[in-house]
């Protein structure tokens, strides 16, 4: 099929979000970022909204949509599937009772392709139990894809982006490097691209591609289980901000410092991320469909890592919590760790 | 003033990036570079990229959708 759906957007998957500092202030000028009622247990910088129903019923709900990753429907379909339930999954909750699909396209794409993507996105949730209940799709000149999920929990037993304690271990799920790897993938499909990857030998660029798109097409609900077995002091999943920029999320939520000596990154993305210039060293580098940083007690660590074993989840510890204001830190010598 | 140019424009990230930093790696300490393209992401990722690089961007215009960029090579 001659039409690619990378090829006609200029910014793919999570790197289309508005960057921290843009959307902050929008958000101060509409005055949504006021204070709410004591119902609302999670609002804005939160990975989902949190609404006290009950006192034994929480509903989350959760937006999230971007553009194309990959040339193929389905997996782009599935790494929405992915990146849509992550933002509720990285609460510690299993329990997302519906989603709703957003997608948009321009006239002239393929039909089939919207198909193959929505086919994709129904499969990936299908796999999680979650029925897809409706959506909205319109005519746009970037195709977008993405969905809205609800999810229920037990208010008590939500881990949110706040709550990280001084003395803390941080674990990452998934190794970090999708923005380059995926450059690589797409621009070893152009002549110009070819010419900026001569160098590097192709089986580097076949690990760093097929690592990443694994990465993305992998869900965090057996996060979500393991993180029902052991107390852990707040979550956050890595996207669109980068590790540093979310990991500064919850440093600023939790009033505390966040220091990060040791990062993981898929096979093949150091070479990549220098040759493109992606700031990967510094967590700086953004992700889509990333994995979960978790704060956790010294004391839980290792009944964390154990719930995550059993799942199969892929873990790497990143750094600790130290007192502080909202910072993070990213050691000069960081130790890179390719996973 | 005398340096080199290099045009990115209309090229997608992250090849302004990519070709801004071959060509800074072809020249000297100290000479100059400017770099014409278009788009926020390619100005501000090319800004970026250059000062974790450690090299100084002398001027950096924006006259319309266009940039234009001055680097010198530290």
């Amino acid at each position: 099929m001659s039409y690619r759906l990378t090829k006609v957007v200029p910014v793919h998957g999570c790197s289309c979000k508005l960057p921290q500092y843009k959307l902050g202030d929008l958000l101060d000028k509409a005055g949504l970022t006021c204070q709410f009622g004591e119902e609302v247990l999670a609002g804005p910088w939160e990975n989902s909204s949190v609404v006290k129903i009950t006192a034994d019923l929480a509903i989350l709900n959760t937006l999230d949509f971007f553009t194309p990753m990959v040339d193929e429907p389905e997996i782009q379909g599935r790494i929405a599937g992915s990146n849509v339930t992550s933002d509720i999954y990285t609460l510690g909750v299993t329990k997302i009772v519906n989603v709703l699909t957003i997608m948009a396209y321009p006239e002239d794409m393929p039909n089939e392709l919207a198909v193959g993507i929505l086919k994709g996105f129904g499969d990936f949730c299908r796999e999680m139990d979650i029925p897809v209940v409706g959506g909205h799709t319109i005519r746009n000149p970037w195709p977008i894809i993405g969905g809205a999920a609800t999810g229920v929990s037990d208010p008590e037993k939500i881990v949110y982006t706040r709550g990280a304690q001084v003395g803390d271990r941080l674990f990452l799920t998934k190794p970090l490097g999708i923005a380059p790897a995926m450059a690589a993938y797409r621009l070893r499909k152009e002549e110009e691209g070819r010419q900026l990857l001569e160098d590097v030998p192709a089986d580097l660029i076949d690990a760093a591609v097929d690592g990443a798109i694994t990465g993305m097409i992998t869900s965090n609900k057996p996060v979500a289980e393991a993180m029902q077995q052991v107390q852990v002091h707040a979550a956050t999943d890595v996207t669109g901000f980068g590790l540093k920029g979310h990991a500064a999320n919850m440093a600023a939520l939790s009033k505390v410092d966040v220091v990060f000596d040791q990062l993981p990154v898929i096979r093949g993305t150091p070479v990549l991320a220098d040759l493109f210039g992606y700031p990967l060293f510094t967590g700086e580098a953004k992700e889509t469909a990333g994995g979960v940083l978790m704060s956790i007690g010294k004391e839980y660590a290792d009944d964390l890592l154990s719930e995550l074993d059993k799942r199969k989840v892929s873990h790497f510890e990143v750094g600790h919590v130290i007192e502080g204001t909202g910072n993070v830190n990213v050691h000069k010598n960081v130790k890179i760790i390719e996973a | 003033m005398k340096f080199e140019t290099l045009n990115v424009t209309g090229k997608m990230c992250p090849i302004p990036v990519a070709l801004t930093k071959r060509k800074l790696d072809s020249m000297d300490v100290g000479q100059l570079l400017q770099v014409v393209g278009e788009g926020d992401l390619e100005f501000d990722n090319i800004q970026r990229w250059t000062k974790n690089k450690g090299h100084e961007i002398i001027d950096a215009k924006r006259p319309s959708s266009e940039f234009i960029l001055l680097i010198k090579k530290c």
